[in-house]
């Protein structure tokens, strides 16, 4: 069977700013109440404009799941690995917590969970993936702003988003190679 | 003891009133009946104060007077029943928005949430030594009250197992955890709670008697006939 | 610890050890504990996992869930995918209920007030206590004052409110108040004044969508909130007016700040466009409507350029707006949306609203506004008694009620010129009008309402002026308040009566009408934590003690309270609620299976009805079978039968402000705010003021500020942005609200039913949120 290469590509334009995902993410990891413990976030990008004509735009995002992961490269232990999906994951027991890769994310997408003793940090939700789910912050959004797919799938969602629509990704010049797709 | 409606009106009410059963105890047991007193009084202290379990504590209260006033400092009035069940639910149960003084463990220690995990364990040990909560007790069985009176059991429980082949082993750590892990860390979280909207005296006297009894209690277990030495947990100690 | 610690730790043990404690025992019996297995089995479960249907209950839309339930417990929400309704979505609000059941706020047991009211002092009673309680209570009020309706009985909307209706028709009372008037009242009177019902709008494949004061992105009302973005057609064209930039706003092609009160000469003037241009649907007009030349007529005076000074927004747009909206048609949609409670001439807006829809032919078709269609369940074949000692209901009876009502400032220029003055004209009986209804209690007129029963309504936060709706319930001698939460209502009750949540009971079967129409219903997920009940279960209690009080049914039929006993108490009440359901669905094979399995189950696959009112002697439930542009039951009641543009009574003085009322996605109403998943979202609410006139008052953002109305001033953080008019101030609702204690949610922020003028709009008896005239200074 072909691997697959697991992505998220997101339609900013569709997003409420309901943070429906950043619930259903905080219930489905069991990530507890905090301001500083998230996994997933949607910013309200600066207003554009003066009264009358506006325009402000929301930008849900997330680990990128980078294939140049800084994050995986500065851990001395090895706790930060990527799947053959490529999705990328810590492995709670290696962890030290020497914020090494807290500090190398670009994306701010890591903090430390009491409750694993461990830094931790999107996993696509993984344990979903592997009973045919999918992520939890995907399924419960109302407007469909994130697709979950196979980038080797011709036949997928994904796949025919990225064919059909420009798209660009999160701080490319980092040259991290960020897994996530935002659709123009 | 019954807990008008939610804890079962039943048989042993009448014994926390009037019943103490003057059972004079072998000296070496002492401690041990001293403890289990202590547990079962303190489990009356903090139960909801329907008529029943207000008599046994207004009729008690002079035979635990030294408890009281050597962990509590002094031995506290008890006001009218209707105060005092006021000052409860007011604490305890349902306030305006919030409840001042959560007397449920998980909440403490897990995430402000009731039933988490803590909750699972405490089952578990539950059931493990023999014991489950009524079913027909409406109530979590981390209430402090049961928790209390789940202590004093365990006391027993060890102290009657003396020179037996278990010695007692199970319920001892049991009682470690059921003290350290769980009645420790909701008497700790809700005595400033209990001392910032208290407006009766009584509840801030037997919170702040049962904190440093529970303090002490690493210490006495020591000292109980049958308690084995293993006992203590890593945490606990 | 230290042994040296551990010997002196012990030291006061061992005191004890030598005193009194020492020589006796407790006796050994136990109470919460008993031995493992000698009770019923309750196992510690184990490993067990299970994915268990039903429908939310966070707000009023009933979406699809699934709860995943581990080891009897509840871990998460997920969203129901196959759900017709909510599509496949869970909100902020449907996840973070999955924290509602392990909150410890919520009640837990029946509570009966020992102080004065509201002082905050209770005592635990039992069920059975509590039934007897409010049961001689009732009976008490009866034979005092010889009238049933001198218990009034509020409630708002939810599956279990039909069994709160058993208790009410069974003590007999008429005076019943219900949520719609501080929502949607208006919208449904303006909109069945045309049409002769309220419709959604099928946004899934309308091409152009116009959005007046709906805020869809964050006012989540399913399928709309998700259809409007998710399935909107390529090329569809989404117009918003508001005077704020609200989330919706930002997803508009176009956003007109209009200025609030005047949306109706907006679509005044687009009809003025459409029909002088020729624009307009003539064959629809002419098969289905009425009244089109006397529309023609009106609209004349409305010319774009009139409409600009009105509402301030250039009558090019107005212009581009109509021709855009013509040209789409049918596919157009001129969107109902919910809530209304804005203006005191709210009804002629919608009403103008719905005129628009039906000259374009926007009717019953794919991609305009559609009636709702519902699936029939089988009603229980039940009749209460009839009683004698009831009066009218008293919002009905009152005389010269609304002159009272109405505050004089706002009241003089409409009355007599379309606006009724002595009662209100009811969506449906039992809905009432709050506003109106209480100012019937407040002045006795027509007779003393003294007894107060209250399901799962708060209002003391929702009902504007909260000082009167507290005078309100001081006149009562019997307040009971039936909830899952200490509301700010349930702390003035005499007794509270603990709900079980949407997630510990089962709920009967509903049809939710729509475009999409399904069934739903409730079962749990998890086992019943606390002594709660619910209201199937209260009614049931409350009722047999009913019956022992013979005084309580000396005023029927003896024959009728055998019926009653029969019919309704031991077939229905007596019985498991599982059995009430399965009569519901008895004629939709298969129904009940699928609601255990899906949570909710449709008909004729779940297609659209397009078309059914658009058929040969289809007759629409108007006073003349047709869509009515001239409203012949207006005219017969001296209100406009055409909606003639409404100038506003008052303005704004100088240095006041309109103020604004609105939602957000994380909240319903004031019932979640303290929900520490939604909590975290929002931690208070802020003062949005334009940066103009906050620069003018030197006013930053995170300033204090006070808020002032002629009823009450409320301090709150200001929130300086360009999203809102200069003339208007918003926050949103659910914080501030006073409380002995001061907890998360009730130290922070400011209320809005503290700071709300109670006007009333007297066509739909609504009350109008939008009429609130404040100023702002600097703390």
């Amino acid at each position: 069977m072909r691997q697959k290469r697991y992505t998220i590509v997101f339609d900013t334009q569709k997003c409420l700013n309901c943070k429906a995902c950043t619930v259903a993410c905080k219930f489905e990891n069991e990530v507890p109440v905090g301001d500083d413990t998230y996994r997933i976030w949607v910013t309200e990008q600066p207003l554009q404009g003066r009264f009358p004509h506006l325009h402000q735009a929301f930008q849900p995002s997330q680990c990128q799941h980078c294939e140049n992961a800084p994050c995986e490269h500065v851990c001395p232990t090895k706790a930060t690995y990527r799947t053959p999906e490529g999705v990328v994951l810590v492995d709670y027991k290696k962890c030290i917590l020497c914020k090494a890769c807290m500090a190398a994310c670009p994306y701010d997408a890591r903090f430390v969970s009491e409750h694993h003793g461990a830094v931790e940090k999107c996993t696509l939700c993984a344990h979903r993936l592997e009973e045919g789910r999918e992520p939890a912050c995907v399924e419960t959004c109302p407007t469909r702003v994130r697709e979950f797919g196979d980038l080797n799938d011709p036949d997928s969602e994904v796949y025919r988003l990225l064919i059909s629509r420009s798209h660009y990704r999160l701080k490319s010049e980092k040259n991290t190679r960020p897994r996530l797709y935002y659709l123009i | 003891m019954i807990h008008h409606n939610r804890l079962p009106v039943n048989n042993c009410m009448g014994d926390w009133g009037q019943n103490i059963v003057e059972r004079p105890a072998a000296p070496d047991q002492s401690h041990a009946v001293v403890l289990e007193n202590c547990f079962f009084f303190s489990a009356l202290l903090f139960r909801y104060p329907d008529d029943a379990v207000y008599h046994g504590i207004r009729e008690n209260l002079q035979t635990f007077s030294d408890f009281l006033s050597a962990y509590g400092g002094q031995v506290p009035q008890v006001p009218p029943s209707e105060d005092l069940q006021a000052e409860y639910v007011g604490l305890f149960v349902n306030n305006k928005g919030f409840v001042p003084a959560v007397p449920y463990a998980a909440y403490h220690i897990d995430d402000g949430r009731l039933m988490g995990d803590s909750y699972d364990r405490l089952r578990q040990t539950m059931a493990e030594t023999g014991f489950q909560l009524d079913p027909s007790v409406k109530e979590l069985e981390d209430h402090l009250t049961i928790l209390l009176e789940y202590a004093a059991t365990l006391v027993r429980s060890v102290a009657g197992s003396e020179g037996a082949d278990t010695g007692g082993h199970f319920e001892a750590r049991a009682l470690v955890e059921v003290t350290g892990n769980y009645i420790q860390p909701v008497i700790e979280a809700i005595l400033p709670g209990i001392d910032q909207y208290a407006t009766l005296d009584f509840y801030r006297i037997a919170a702040r008697a049962l904190r440093e009894f529970i303090r002490d209690t690493a210490g006495i277990y020591e000292i109980i006939p049958g308690f084995p030495e293993n006992a203590w947990s890593k945490k606990a100690e | 610890m230290a042994i040296h610690d551990k010997k002196i730790s012990r030291r006061k043990f061992l005191g004890l050890s030598t005193g009194a404690l020492a020589g006796m025992m407790f006796s050994p019996g136990l109470s919460t504990l008993v031995r493992a297995g000698s009770g019923p089995v309750d196992p510690v479960p184990a490993g067990s996992r299970q994915f268990i249907a039903s429908n939310c209950a966070m707000c009023v839309n009933k979406c699809g869930i699934i709860g995943e339930v581990v080891d009897g417990k509840l871990r998460k929400i997920n969203p129901n995918k196959k759900h017709l309704k909510s599509r496949g979505m869970l909100c902020a609000k449907g996840n973070a209920g999955a924290a509602l059941p392990y909150s410890s706020d919520r009640l837990k047991t029946p509570l009966l007030r020992t102080g004065e009211r509201g002082e905050g002092k209770w005592k635990e009673i039992s069920w059975d206590e509590a039934f007897k309680y409010v049961a001689r209570n009732l009976a008490d009020l009866k034979k005092e004052y010889k009238n049933r309706s001198t218990v009034a009985f509020a409630s708002t909307e939810g599956f279990q409110e039909e069994f709160y209706y058993y208790l009410v028709n069974s003590f007999g009372s008429l005076n019943t108040v219900r949520h719609p008037t501080l929502c949607l009242s208006s919208n449904i009177q303006g909109w069945s004044s045309v049409f002769g019902v309220y419709p959604d709008a099928d946004l899934k494949n309308a091409e152009f969508v116009i959005m007046l004061g709906s805020d869809r992105a964050q006012a989540l009302i399913t399928p709309d909130s998700v259809d409007f973005q998710r399935y909107k057609p390529k090329g569809q064209k989404l117009i918003v007016l508001d005077p704020r930039f609200t989330e919706t706003g930002a997803k508009a092609d176009r956003w007109y700040p209009v200025k609030p009160r005047t949306d109706q000469a907006f679509v005044l003037a687009m009809m003025h466009v459409i029909i002088n241009e020729n624009r307009y649907d003539k064959t629809f007009v002419e098969t289905y409507t009425h009244g089109f030349e006397q529309l023609r007529e009106m609209v004349q005076e409305y010319t774009p350029q009139w409409a600009e000074g009105k509402c301030e927004i250039p009558a090019a747009e107005i212009v581009k707006t109509a021709r855009e909206f013509a040209d789409h048609a049918p596919r157009s949609v001129i969107y109902p949306g919910r809530r209304s409670s804005f203006y005191t001439h709210e009804v002629y807006v919608r009403q103008t609203y719905a005129i628009l829809a039906a000259i374009c032919g926007c009717w019953d078709t794919k991609g305009g506004v559609v009636p709702k269609s519902s699936i029939d369940l089988d009603a229980h074949n039940i009749v209460f008694p009839f009683f004698m000692e009831t009066r009218e209901r008293m919002d009905k009876e009152a005389t010269n009620l609304l002159k009272d009502v109405v505050p004089s400032a706002v009241q003089c220029p409409m009355i007599g010129t379309g606006l009724p003055t002595d009662s209100c004209a009811f969506l449906s009986e039992k809905d009432g009008s709050w506003i109106s209804f209480r100012e019937a209690v407040l002045n006795d007129n027509p007779y003393p309402v003294r007894g107060f029963v209250c399901f799962k309504q708060n209002p003391v936060q929702a009902v504007p002026n909260t000082a009167k709706t507290l005078e309100m319930l001081k006149k009562m001698e019997f307040i009971c308040v039936i909830d899952q939460q200490m509301s700010d209502t349930a702390w003035y009750a005499d007794i509270v009566l603990p709900h079980t949540t949407y997630l510990e009971g089962w709920d009967p079967a509903h049809s939710l009408s729509g475009i999409w129409p399904v069934v739903a219903f409730r079962q749990p997920m998890i086992e019943k934590m606390f002594n709660t009940k619910t209201m199937f279960e209260i009614a049931g209690g409350v009722i047999h003690e009913m019956l022992k009080i013979d005084s309580l049914w000396d005023d029927i039929d003896p024959a009728d309270l055998t019926t009653f006993k029969k019919d309704i108490v031991e077939d229905v009440l007596d019985k498991p609620i599982q059995d009430f359901i399965r009569h519901q669905v008895k004629s939709h094979p298969g129904g009940w299976e699928q609601l255990l399995k899906e949570g909710f189950f449709t008909t004729e696959g779940g297609r659209p009805r397009y078309g059914y009112t658009r058929k040969p002697g289809f007759r629409f439930k108007t006073k003349t079978g047709r869509i009515e542009f001239f409203n012949e039951r207006y005219k017969s009641a001296g209100l406009f039968p055409l909606p003639k543009y409404c100038e506003p009574e008052v303005l704004p003085e100088k240095g006041e402000y309109r103020f604004l009322v609105g939602r957000t996605a994380w909240n319903t109403h004031t019932s979640t705010q303290n929900n520490p998943y939604l909590w975290e979202i929002q931690k208070e609410n802020a003062l949005w003021i334009h940066t103009d006139e906050a620069g003018k008052m030197g006013i930053r953002s995170g300033d204090e500020v006070i808020v002032k109305s002629h009823i009450g001033a409320q301090r709150i953080k200001a929130y300086v942005t360009e999203k809102i008019r200069p003339d208007c101030l918003f926050y949103v609702n659910g914080w501030g609200r006073h409380s002995p204690w001061m907890s998360r949610v009730y130290k922070t922020g400011a209320s809005e039913a503290e700071i709300l003028d109670d006007v009333l709009d007297s066509i739909s008896g609504s009350a109008c949120m939008h009429e609130t005239f404040v100023t702002v200074t600097k703390a």
